[in-house]
Formats: structure tokens, sequence, C-alpha cells
């Protein structure tokens, strides 16, 4: 894949079917090319009487003959070769990632049984975190070190030391450290649980959404991660343009505000003669990493509730926008979501709750998030980004899955802090995607168009959102 | 001269071409595009395969054009000598 572009996944179905395509092909390239050559041996080359050129049109068609025989050979091979080792590329890489999270899964368990329990059920270890971060937000920025990371309203703002030094945290090796450290806290505390080895890998995604619960619980003796009620404070119409064009198209809609607050939603309504309106709904990313609730529901405090599984500020401002555009259970929704938006739409299409069509994330924590293969999924990671890696491992394999090492550890652009996960970067990834020629995202986008083939924009509008308490 | 030379080039010139034709449409239309379904080693030795089998089926074109222009050239110089 062209432009450094790794897209793999869709459903089993989909890659069986190319696959079992490119093979039929082979295999029918090796019965022309087999045809072919016993139709130029049987050929009568007419005695050439000394002249040169009849002379030299037999060698060409001898060569010709053996080169077709050659190649219906090699076709056949290849084709033989192509479906045994697809079965077991299939087979092995799940052995192998099965046996690779079990051993991780268990080890994590195993070093959670000997920590004592009063020392996570005290809250000591949040304490620690929540006590550092208060430090930092006293002190200014840890005396200068660290800057001021974060605004009065905890908006992040990355310090001329961080940014100097990203690449620390923007390269493929920490942030694998960070996916696999997010995976194993859910073993880890089972372990502390004194649940018995070997049950975590059984949880599944459970296993990851109950390491999540465990830090909210004790985040919430601090104060931290308290779930408030949202109301919508502001709505406004945007100028009708026309259904998304690409997927470069589908993250520019996504509201998105560069160190202040503003609308987090944007709902299209879209009108089909005879069948029910239909709506594509857009959610924006992080505004605050305060763990303590202020009024943006975009906030830690979401981000930690929809690793949990249950309903955040973020998910029931989505779902009370979707109510205000007059979605209903019906109502057909495709969903596209950046960062948090990501791990926000991704929540919402696996609900169940409503009839949705379609889901595409940029940047987003979606790994654990059991999604359906009932509709067409893309999901879009940067290698070196630190925020989906805290989804933990990605385990929807029926989704299209792009992931793209942005900087490759290097030449890291010190203008922000996290420029792996900056959404500059994800349109520049959107645009390969929309030029790499992929038949896999090509497939996906075309199943994504149909939802407003044939439809008519009648509205866009956004939504801002607060926390109510 | 064997005055059957005449009538047999003519009917090698004629599934010449049709092989020629065969084969160009075998090319375009049954050589597997590059592979989307494996990722790393796998999928480089399976896509450099695939070249190889299409180089294979260029270079032996090549073959049959030469073949097709030769016979040509030889029922030019049979006629010539009738």
């Amino acid at each position: 894949m062209p432009d450094g572009l790794d897209v793999s996944g869709g459903t089993s179905a989909v890659s069986t079917e190319d696959l079992d395509c490119a093979a039929d092909q082979l295999r029918r390239l090796a019965t022309e090319a087999g045809a072919m050559s016993a139709e130029l041996a049987r050929l009568e080359v007419p005695s050439s009487h000394g002249v040169f050129y009849g002379d030299q049109a037999r060698v060409d068609i001898e060569l010709a003959t053996a080169r077709l025989a050659e190649i219906a050979h090699r076709a056949e091979m290849l084709q033989v070769v192509l479906r045994t080792a697809a079965q077991g590329y299939v087979v092995s890489e799940r052995i192998v990632s099965a046996g690779v999270r079990g051993l991780q899964e268990s080890a994590a368990q195993w070093v959670g049984s000997r920590v004592p329990g009063w020392l996570v059920t005290s809250g000591l270890v949040v304490s620690m975190a929540g006590g550092l971060w208060a430090g930092i937000r006293a002190a200014g920025g840890l005396g200068g070190v660290l800057g001021t990371p974060f605004d009065k309203d905890g908006v992040p703002r990355a310090s001329p030391f961080l940014r100097e030094h990203n690449y620390l945290i923007n390269n493929a090796t920490t942030v694998s450290a960070i996916r696999a450290i997010a995976q194993a806290t859910g073993p880890f505390v089972l372990g502390t649980m004194g649940m018995p080895a070997g049950t975590s890998p059984l949880l599944g995604a459970r296993s990851f959404e109950l390491g999540a619960k465990a830090i909210v619980a004790q985040g919430r003796s601090l104060g931290l991660f308290d779930e408030t009620p949202v109301r919508l404070v502001e709505t406004r119409s945007l100028p009708v343009i026309g259904p998304p064009q690409d997927y470069v198209d589908r993250l520019a809609r996504i509201p998105y505000f560069e160190h202040e607050s503003g609308p987090q939603v944007m709902i299209e309504k879209y009108s089909v003669s005879g069948e029910p309106d239909r709506f594509s709904v857009y959610v924006g990313g992080t505004v605050t990493f305060s763990p303590a609730a202020t009024t943006e529901p975009w906030d830690m405090t979401s981000n930690m509730l929809n690793a949990t599984g249950a309903e955040s500020g973020s998910v029931a401002s989505v779902r009370a926008a979707m109510l205000a555009a007059g979605v209903d259970e019906g109502s057909p929704v495709q969903f596209t979501g950046y960062s948090q938006g990501g791990g926000t739409a991704a929540r919402l299409a696996a609900s169940g709750i409503y009839n949705t069509q379609g889901l595409t994330t940029f940047g987003g924590p979606t790994g654990q998030v059991p999604l359906p293969d009932a509709f067409p999924v893309v999901i879009v990671e940067h290698s070196d980004d630190p925020v989906p890696a805290l989804g933990g491992e990605q385990d929807n394999t029926s989704a299209v899955l792009v992931r793209r090492d942005v900087f490759g550890g290097t030449n890291l652009p010190h203008t922000y802090g996290v420029p792996s996960h900056h959404i500059e970067y994800y349109l520049q990834t959107a645009r390969l995607m929309d030029e790499s020629g992929s038949p896999q995202l090509d497939a996906t986008l075309e199943k994504l168009d149909q939802f407003t083939a044939g439809a008519t924009l009648g509205s866009s509008t956004t939504y801002r959102f607060e926390r109510s308490d | 001269m064997d005055a059957a030379t005449p009538a047999a080039l003519e009917t090698q010139l004629r599934q010449l071409t049709a092989v020629l034709e065969r084969l160009a449409h075998v090319r375009a239309e049954l050589v597997p595009a590059a592979a989307t379904f494996w990722r790393g080693q796998a999928r480089e030795t399976y896509d450099r395969a695939v070249r190889d089998v299409d180089g294979e089926i260029g270079s032996t074109l090549d073959l049959v054009r030469f073949a097709q222009q030769n016979t040509l050239l030889a029922l030019a110089e049979e006629l010539r000598r009738a």
C-alpha cells in the first residue's frame, strides 16, 4: 500500500472473497495458458525451404509454446499456494494473537493477585494520580519543566518541554506499550480481586471495562470522574452543502475547535422520497482533559465512562442531539467521530438502540467497543498516536482498519505535544485513503455513500452541550 | 516451392493472431491485482510472484508478435518466389 497506509480487515468473508477471486483468476489463467500452449504445439509449421523468416517464426513459436506451458504451471502453483497459505495465515494469526494476548492478560492478572487488596481499595494509587494532577495545576506545571499543560478549564496546552520531546510519546513503541497497559488494566484488577487465573480472557471486552470501572470507582472517592446530567445550550444551522464525497470530506465535517469550546455535534438530516428521514451524526473530540467535571461534557470523565461502557456525558449529549434532530429508533443513522468522538460514536453504534448504517472513526479509542458486523465500519488509527491505544487492543476484526505511522518516531513537528493525534494529520491520512486505490477502502466508501444516494440534504445543525451540575 | 506452404503460413498467421488476442485478454482480465488481504512478507512474496507471471506473459506476447511478423515476412517471401 503506497504512502505508508496499512489497510486490513473488513469482514473475513470479504477477505476470503478477495482471496478466492484471486485464486480463481489464477486457475483460469493456468487453464488458458495451458490451452494456448497446446494450440501452438499443434501448429503445423511449414518447412521454411531456406527462408530466414520462416525459420525465425518456428523458433519464436517453440519458445512461446514453452513459455505458455511455464506460465500455466506457475499460475497453477500460485493459486494452490494462495489458497493453502491463506488458510494457514488466518489460522496462525488467530492462534498467535490469542496466545500472546492470553499470556499478557495472565501475567497482568498474576501481578494483580500479588498486590495487596488494601492498596487498591484504599484508593491510594488514584489518590497519588489525583494529587499529582492537583499539584501540576496548583504549581502551574511542575516548576516550569512541563510548563502549564492545561489552562484553567483543563484544555490541554503542550509545554515547550513536551513539544520539544514529543517523540517520547509519539512513536509506535510507546504507543504499543500504552495499548498493552490499557489492555492489562482489567486483568490486573481481576487479580487484585482474587479471581482465579485465566478468567480474564473469558470476559473479553468486559475485562477492559472492568479495569476502567475500577479506576472510575477509585477516582470518585476523590471527587474525580463524577458524571453529571448534560443540557443543550446552543443549536445553530449551517449552510446546506450536500452529502460527503470522500473520507476527507467526512472528517472535515466533524466539529473541531483549536483551544476553545464550541459545538461538539453536527447532524445532517436527509430526506428520501417514501422513506423515513436519515441522519449523519458527526461527533467531535475531547475538549478538556480535566478529570474533575467542569461544564464541558467532552472531558476525561466522559472518556473514562466511555471506557466502562456506561453512559457518559458525551454519549448522553449526542443522544440528546439526535433526539432534538428527530432521530428515532427506526431512523437510519450513520456515525462519524474523531478522537473521543470516535469512541462516543462507536458506543452509540454498538448500543443497538439506533438503526446504524455505518461508522467511521479517526483516532478514537474503539478497540474494546464490540461493534457488530451488520454495517460498514472504517477505523483509522495512527500507529504513533497514543489516544486510540488507550482503548486497548483493536478487536473489531470485521471493521476495515487503517493504520499509519505518521512520523516513524523522527522529524516530528514541535507545534503540538501530540502531533500524531492532531486532526491535521488525520486529514492527511484521510487524503491518502481517498487516493490509495485500496479495494477495501473504495468498496467500504461506496457502501457508506449508498446511505445518502438519491437523498436530499435538508439541514445541517450543530449542537453544543454543557454539564448542568 | 511446395504449393501448400503459403496456405500453411496463412493458417499459422491466423492462429498466431488469435493466440495474441487471447493472451492479451488473459493478461488484462486474469492477472490478479496486488494483494490487499495480507500484510508484510507474505504479501510482498505473493505480489512479486504475480508480477513475475505478468512479466512472463508480457515477454510471451512479444514472442508471439515476433512469430506473427516473421510468419508474415515468410509468407511474403514465399509469394515473391512464386
